[in-house]
């Protein structure tokens, strides 16, 4: 019983580190633009496409061993995701900078069904099975249970990333740059902040967290599909709402505990409530806490 | 020698002429005062200089080159910092953040070395930090450093901002109705620390109703109304000026 508990609580924070890092994604992007990309999840699919192009069609692990195929293909995924978020803005949302909110939602919209349907022609609407295991299917003893290291492997990799991005937020010049940005832009560019840049930074760091996502979920469940961002997109979405959109901590926090939610909703409540479970929580956080439940409550200054 | 020039200067809103031909010069090393009834233009004419704004017509020369086209952070680059007649802090960062926001266009490494930590990028940062205390302790807020700058006493973020303005390394520092807001005693503290700011050779351009304040800190004064300059000259000469008495006066009958 306690094994059984134990096992959905790693399962719960495998999903939600993946969750945590696509909602980064979307909390970066709307801390700076006020603007929800919906084509991250779009991102999120093409990494898990650039990571199946890398292991499995050139089967860079037969010729390099899988340490070095898998640091080639991450350095691979993150870069082209991180390419096509910089092209997404340059493309779908610079135009629109001085337009109306709703002009850029909509374009944020086309461009996601656009790269949907651009992967599908590329790539065929069939399920791509990765075929072989390329993570380990070992376990580990941790304080008397076994652990998967795979499930271990998707959590670190996804924790190890998220501190990198909080000590660069929070701990860097750069960094500064872009929490300014968030607050007033027009201020930040009258203290000598290159606005455009902290955009085009902020459109290649959380396409690039996508992409890494997107990678992951492909080796892990070893199977990857066009429309796969839809549903991950919406959720990671719900995560940053959760934590507080436009808020990083907040998006690293509220996807871990949605992943819990749903693994230990879909264990204890049923397995096809699931997805109604995390979208109840996102209606429940927006009618009791709508700014999310790590945002901080400042009464505003007139 | 000319730090700023604006030759027949022009904005238009729509059908609305908010600056219309506007032609000044200003001295390196001056204190200056733009004075004039609201919505005459005088903050348009800022955000011009200052990149913000672009102007229909005309020019802005700053230290012998043209500057307007020129994108807000880069005019900072060259040199022109500036507050808000509304202060614009970036309220949830530290007062220390804030200050050293106004260091980033000075800084040399790049988004990559700032990830990285490299020995040059420590020490720069090192070098920053101890500038941007400077600043601090030059408008009298070093203890708030650790404090959100939206915490502050509303006089206490007016000289943040001026603080955050100046780690720009300015030429010429342009402040927007600084003593707005302030009182009596704390207008006095701002005679002296905008003659202090002069002092470290930094030319000053302001906005401001208070004539008292203006009076006594200003070596020369520029009058707009309605989009236009009508008069320039010494305080003295100006408050005797009836065209300007007239602008004060008579704004009524001018507004409707």
């Amino acid at each position: 019983m306690l094994s059984h508990f134990f096992e959905q609580i790693i399962y719960g924070l495998t999903v939600g580190g993946v969750y945590a890092l696509i909602a980064l994604g979307y909390t970066m992007v709307y801390g700076v633009m006020k603007l929800i990309n919906f084509a991250h999840g779009e991102l999120f699919t093409l990494g898990a496409f650039v990571g199946f192009f890398f292991l499995v069609t050139l089967d860079l692990g037969s010729f390099w061993g899988p340490v070095l195929a898998i640091s080639l293909t991450v350095v691979g995924v993150s870069g082209i995701t991180a390419l096509a978020g910089r092209l997404l803005e340059r493309v779908a949302y610079r135009p629109l900078r001085d337009s109306d909110r709703l002009a850029a939602v909509v374009s944020a919209l086309g461009a996601s069904i656009f790269l949907q349907n651009l992967i599908m022609v590329v790539s065929g609407a069939k399920y791509r099975a990765f075929g072989v295991d390329l993570l380990p299917t070992t376990f580990i003893q941790f304080a008397g249970q076994s652990v998967p290291v795979a499930r271990l492997f998707v959590f670190l990799t996804a924790v190890v990333t998220m501190l990198l991005l909080y000590v660069f937020i929070n701990n860097t010049r750069f960094g500064l740059a872009i929490r300014a940005a968030a607050i007033d832009q027009g201020a930040a560019r009258l203290m000598g902040v290159d606005v455009n840049k902290v955009i085009a930074v902020v459109f290649v760091i959380g396409p690039a967290l996508g992409g890494l996502a997107g990678l992951l979920v492909g080796v892990y469940y070893g199977q990857i599909n066009f429309d796969m961002g839809q549903l991950y997109g919406l959720k990671a979405f719900t995560a940053a709402v959760i934590g507080g959109i436009g808020n990083i901590p907040g998006a690293m926090i509220g996807g871990l505990l949605l992943g819990l939610l749903e693994t230990l909703g879909a264990a204890y409540v049923s397995g096809a409530w699931k997805d109604a479970l995390s979208f109840v929580a996102l209606i429940l956080i927006l009618v009791i806490r709508p700014t999310g439940i790590l945002s901080e409550r400042v009464a505003e200054k007139l | 020698m000319l730090i700023l020039s604006l030759a027949g200067l022009t904005k238009t809103f729509g059908g609305l002429v908010a600056v219309a031909g506007v032609t000044l010069s200003i001295d390196r090393g001056r204190i200056v005062g733009l004075i004039g009834p609201n919505g005459a233009g005088k903050t348009t004419v800022f955000n011009l200089i200052t990149g913000s704004v672009k102007p229909d017509d005309g020019h802005v020369f700053f230290s012998g080159r043209t500057i307007n086209g020129l994108k807000p952070h880069q005019v900072v680059a060259l040199g022109v910092a500036r507050t808000f007649q509304t202060i614009r802090l970036f309220p949830k960062l530290t007062v220390l953040d804030n200050v050293l926001s106004g260091r980033h266009c000075r800084l040399t490494s790049g988004v990559i070395a700032s990830f990285l930590r490299l020995p040059s990028q420590r020490l720069e940062e090192k070098l920053v930090l101890k500038r941007a205390m400077e600043e601090l302790e030059f408008v009298g807020l070093a203890e708030t450093w650790a404090a959100p700058a939206g915490s502050l006493a509303y006089g206490d973020q007016r000289r943040l901002e001026i603080a955050r303005a100046l780690a720009t390394e300015p030429k010429l520092l342009i402040l927007d109705e600084p003593a707005g807001g302030m009182n009596e005693e704390e207008t006095a503290e701002l005679v002296g620390l905008v003659r202090r700011i002069r002092d470290r050779d930094v030319t000053v351009f302001l906005i401001e109703h208070d004539m008292g304040f203006v009076m006594k800190v200003c070596h020369h004064l520029f009058v707009m109304e309605n989009g236009s300059l009508i008069a320039s000259g010494a305080p003295k000469e100006i408050q005797s000026d009836p065209r300007v008495i007239e602008a004060y006066l008579g704004q009524d009958e001018i507004e409707t």
